[in-house]
Formats: structure tokens, C-alpha cells, sequence
């Protein structure tokens, strides 16, 4: 278990924040830009002053340097050593801390086999590909086996499969080696789904902590709701020709397919999801509308559900709009 | 191809210069022909003029350059250390913007006419300040998130600063270590120009002088010819050390793309 207990921390937004993550499990670290989530990873690594503490199973590591926390952070940028080839990455760590050569040359060659990286190990990292390099990142941050492994971000500027495929590494690493992983993300994901816990940030505070089940959206403030969307109740989910659809009062709509989709009784629809359009055959109502910087909120009731959405017309409450919903995830157990 | 299309301009251009020499209305007293050059070349006292010359310039320019990138990459890695780059690095950028051989009269006043050290200083005062400027910037613009990730996998700030920032701010200064020192050698060759009693300067004004126009224009090709070889240079050292690891489409071929 990861427990973080923070009173302060020195030129960051992060405010006083008590929480912890499961040892061995997904945790996602949830917020929009500029919330925080970074700075508490830099926190838990201890690459930035704080006080409160950060404990690892019980054991304080405040006073230890980044090194001898038993942790490893792949920032959203990857950070590779641009003077060193995929191989030397990978080992850097190991040979840092004075790992024998023969040990060093077999534990890179595992993860290199692990990540499918045997093409490009000797290549510099400006002529990896955005995936190649997040799985160099990856490897590179196992190689010095961490207690717990920080993702900053690691879906970004992915392409849709090997967004995918960087998804299977994660969750691969978290079940088969048993890592605590703590991820943050600014976006609603596959990731968050098969997260253990799931922690919003936002402003520099922490506005929920707790498995993805037990989120509800109403408690959240209304500026929170319009980025994160609506979760509502579904009948039910079924397979229509590989692509998986929620029921919700009579209405179908495209869910993101996961294992075991049918056990599911919630969906997330993310605000951004959600298209107002003129005509479509999934029709609602205008029930309430507001104004932010750049765009107009509306919430729409389809049946007994409120949907959350933004757009960039005025409409007026009362008026009947459709909506086309690309993809809303599948929540709760 | 590119190869071909060098040589075709150079061909071209050397067969115009001396088809326009040998048969245009130009006299040859002001423009000599490309054989009249040639010949120069093929004189052993004025090659053993020009050689002696050469090496005069060539070690000025060559001990004032690496004084100056010495003291700037050493002062620049002291000060971003110490973190007093945001005192020096308004001093560096200043000094900086003086063209090199603005300097020349100042340091006629400030050391005399001295055969040596006059173009050595000037020489310096080349490479110095963008060597010193180059550094603390590149210093200070190497990945953080680069140092983040080296100090959690275990590395110690030394181990961190050789291995990583060093190498990396070493390769962005390498295309302004190229200019400075052409600047350099160009600026030694200046100084021996308007002060200096040897060196390629020195040479190519007593030419002028008596109206040797096929030794001057001989002079001025092995000055160009040089500048060439130097970012010849440079370009190898930079595709050896530097191109893998920011990609070769950063850098520019050598103007004969050889």
C-alpha cells in the first residue's frame, strides 16, 4: 500500500492531500491539465520538496533520495537518453546501481524480448516510433525491478493501436509481475476501467478516491461533471457484429469492449463523447444550459438518464436536440 | 548524383573563368587566368612562400581557437554548476554579438603589434564567447525530465552531469563551434591583413601591393580552400558523434555536399 499524506508542496498547485494505492494493483490518477497529477507523482518519486509524508507498506521513505525509494517514473515525454542506444537505456539503471555485467546482459535482453524490442536495440532514440519509445520508457523503469512503477501520462500522442498495444504492456506488467502501477491520465480510458482505484484531481485537490464503482457524478462540482460526462444506469450490454453497445432506456449506444462487458451496470459517457446534432434517432431534451470560456453547456435528459455535454451553440432548455454519443466506457461491477 | 552535380559546377565554372580569361576583353594583369594560377602552384618558392605562411596562420588560428573553446566550455560548465549562469550569461551574450574582428583594433591598442599574440587574442576572442555562451544554454535548456528519470533509476548528480547533460549540451554546440572557427581563421587572416609582417594576410597585401594577381588569387584559394576543409571537418565530427543521436536531417552538408 502507498499511502500519501501531503500538507504542502513548494511553487506546485498540489493542496493538502491524503490518499493511498494498492500495493500490486492499477491505480489512475484522473484530472485535466494542469491539476496536480504530475506533481504528485514527482511527489511520491521524491523528485520534488513536500511536506507530509509518503509511505511504502508502512515505511516512511521521506528522508530517502529518489533512488532508494524502490520506485520508477516514465514521464509523459519518455525522457530517453538521447546519447545512448535502446540497450544502453535499459541498462542504465542496472549498471548505475553496480549490477554485474552478465546480470545486467540478461536482464535487459528479457525485457528487450518482453517489450518486443529486438529490432531496434541498438538504435538511438530519435528513430524510435512514439510506441517503440514508450516501451523503451517502460523497460527501461522495470529493469531496476521498482516496488511501484509512476506512468505519467503514458497513452498520450499514441496512435489508436499502439495506444492499444501500450495498454496490454501495462496491464501485462501490473498482473504478471505483481507492480504497484499508479497512471495518470487526463483522458477516460480503457486503463481507467481496469484500474483497482481511481483518484480525480482537480485544481490541486483530490475530489474522489475510491473504485471506479462507487464514482458518482452528482457529488462532483458542476465544472468537474462537464469534463468528466454522466454515469448512468444500463440495462444491459450485448455484441452486435464485434462492437459492444450499452441498453439505456430503450436507447443503444457504443461502449468501449471490455472483458466481461455483461457484468457492467454503469456507463461513463465523457462529456467530449457527446456530438449535438440537428437530426439523429437518439433524441432528448434540453434541461438546463450554461456558459463557460469557450463553449456552452447542456445537460440532456434521454429517458430517465441526464446527459453531460458541451457544444459549441447556445441552445435553450426545453428544446429537443439528438445526440450522437461515439463511445462511452463501461463501469463498475 | 550530388557528387556529379558538384563537380559539373565546378568544371563548368573553372572552364568559363578560363575561357573568359584567355580570350575576353579582361586583362590578365587584373584577372588572371585559371593556368596563370595554377602556375603559381607549380612554382616551388612560391609554394614554400605560401606554405610558410600558411603555417603561421594556421597555428595562430589553431592555439587562439582552442584557448578560447577550452576556457568557454570550462567557464561555462563552472557556471552553470555554480548556478551563476543568470549573472554571466547577459556578460556572454553581449560579447557575444561583437563581430570578431571589431575586435582587432582594440587589441592592436590593448597588446601592440606583437607577431604572435595579437592574432592568437583575436583568434580567442572568436571561440571564447560563443563557446562560453553556447554552453551555459545548452546547459540550461537539457531535458529535465532526462535528469528526473537518471536521479530515480539510481544515478548520482556527477554521474548524471557526465553521462547524460554533458554529452547532450556538448552536441548543440557543435554547429556554432563549426562558424567560430571559420570565424577564427578568417579573423587571423585579417589581423595579419591590417597589422601583421607574416602570415596568409600579411602575404596576400604585399601581392596586392605589387600587383601579383595570379600569387594573391592563389593566396585567396588556399584561404577558401581552408575554410572548406574546416567545415569538412566539423560536418565528419558532427556525423560521427551527434547525427544518430538527433537524426541526420539536422545536419547540413558541407557547402560541396562532399
Amino acid at each position: 500500500m502507498v499511502e500519501v499524506t501531503l500538507r504542502s508542496v513548494r511553487n506546485f498547485i498540489l493542496k493538502s492531500i491524503s490518499t493511498s494505492f494498492p500495493s500490486g494493483k492499477l491505480s489512475v490518477i484522473l484530472g485535466p491539465n494542469g491539476a496536480g497529477k504530475t506533481t504528485l507523482l514527482k511527489v511520491i518519486a521524491g523528485l520534488v520538496d513536500y511536506e507530509g509524508s509518503v509511505c511504502f507498506d508502512g515505511e516512511c521513505v521521506d528522508e530517502l533520495p529518489p533512488y532508494e525509494r524502490g520506485v520508477s517514473y516514465v514521464p509523459q515525454s519518455n525522457a530517453l537518453f538521447a546519447n545512448m542506444t535502446v540497450w544502453d537505456n535499459i541498462a542504465f539503471g542496472l549498471r548505475i546501481r553496480g549490477f554485474n555485467e552478465e546480470y545486467t546482459r540478461k536482464k535487459v535482453k528479457e525485457l528487450i524480448e518482453m517489450f518486443s524490442l529486438g529490432s531496434v536495440a541498438h538504435r538511438y532514440p530519435v528513430t524510435l516510433s512514439g510506441g517503440e519509445a514508450r516501451k523503451v520508457a517502460l523497460a527501461r523503469a522495470l529493469a531496476v525491478d521498482p516496488k511501484v512503477l509512476l506512468l505519467d501520462e503514458p497513452f498520450t500522442n499514441l496512435d489508436v493501436e499502439t495506444r492499444a498495444a501500450v495498454e496490454q504492456e501495462v496491464m501485462m506488467t501490473v498482473k504478471k509481475l505483481g507492480r504497484t502501477v499508479l497512471l495518470v491520465t487526463h483522458t477516460i480510458e480503457k486503463a481507467v476501467v481496469n484500474a483497482e482505484k481511481l483518484h480525480i484531481l482537480w485544481g490541486g485537490e483530490l475530489l474522489f478516491s475510491g473504485r471506479l464503482s462507487e464514482l458518482s457524478t452528482e457529488v462532483l462540482p458542476e465544472d468537474v461533471r462537464y469534463w468528466l460526462g454522466s454515469i448512468i444506469e444500463v440495462d444491459g450490454f450485448y455484441h452486435d457484429e464485434g462492437l459492444c453497445y450499452a441498453e439505456v432506456n430503450g436507447f443503444k449506444i457504443p461502449v468501449t469492449c471490455v472483458r466481461e462487458v455483461r457484468r457492467f451496470r454503469k456507463v461513463l459517457i465523457p462529456a467530449a463523447a457527446v456530438k449535438i446534432c440537428r437530426k439523429g434517432w437518439l433524441k432528448g431534451k434540453v434541461v438546463s444550459t450554461g456558459r463557460s470560456r469557450t463553449y456552452f453547456r447542456v445537460s440532456v435528459r434521454l429517458g430517465d438518464a441526464v446527459i453531460y455535454a458541451i457544444t459549441p451553440i447556445q441552445l435553450k432548455s426545453g428544446e429537443v436536440v439528438s445526440l450522437r454519443i461515439s463511445e462511452a466506457i463501461p463501469l463498475g461491477d | 548524383m550530388r557528387r556529379l552535380q558538384v563537380l559539373i559546377s565546378l568544371g563548368t565554372f573553372l572552364l568559363l573563368w578560363e575561357l573568359v580569361t584567355e580570350l575576353g576583353p579582361i586583362p590578365r594583369a587584373l584577372v588572371p587566368s585559371l593556368t596563370d594560377v595554377v602556375s603559381v602552384f607549380m612554382s616551388s618558392s612560391s609554394v614554400y612562400l605560401i606554405a610558410v605562411n600558411y603555417g603561421l596562420t594556421a597555428l595562430r588560428a589553431f592555439s587562439g581557437f582552442v584557448l578560447g573553446l577550452a576556457g568557454g566550455i570550462g567557464l561555462g560548465v563552472l557556471f552553470s554548476i555554480r548556478s551563476m549562469h543568470n549573472y554571466i550569461q547577459p556578460v556572454a551574450t553581449l560579447f557575444f554579438a561583437v563581430p570578431s574582428v571589431a575586435w582587432v583594433p582594440i587589441l592592436i591598442v590593448w597588446i601592440g603589434i606583437k607577431e604572435f599574440e595579437l592574432p592568437v587574442a583575436a583568434s580567442f576572442l572568436c571561440s571564447f564567447p560563443p563557446a562560453l555562451y553556447g554552453m551555459i544554454n545548452a546547459l540550461r535548456t537539457v531535458d529535465r525530465e532526462q535528469v528526473d528519470v537518471a536521479m530515480v533509476l539510481g544515478a548520482r548528480p556527477q554521474t548524471i552531469f557526465t553521462r547524460i547533460v554533458l554529452p547532450q549540451a556538448l552536441l548543440k554546440i557543435i554547429p556554432l563551434i563549426k562558424t567560430e572557427a571559420v570565424m577564427a581563421w578568417k579573423t587571423v587572416f585579417v589581423t595579419e591583413m591590417i597589422a601583421l609582417s607574416s602570415g596568409l594576410g600579411y602575404l596576400a597585401m604585399v601581392y596586392a601591393t605589387t600587383i601579383e594577381m595570379s600569387s594573391l588569387i592563389a593566396v585567396v584559394l588556399v584561404l577558401a580552400l581552408t575554410t572548406l576543409a574546416i567545415v569538412q571537418v566539423f560536418d565528419l565530427i558532427e556525423r560521427r558523434f551527434s547525427s544518430r543521436w538527433v537524426g541526420e536531417s539536422r545536419w547540413l552538408r558541407s557547402p560541396l555536399g562532399l
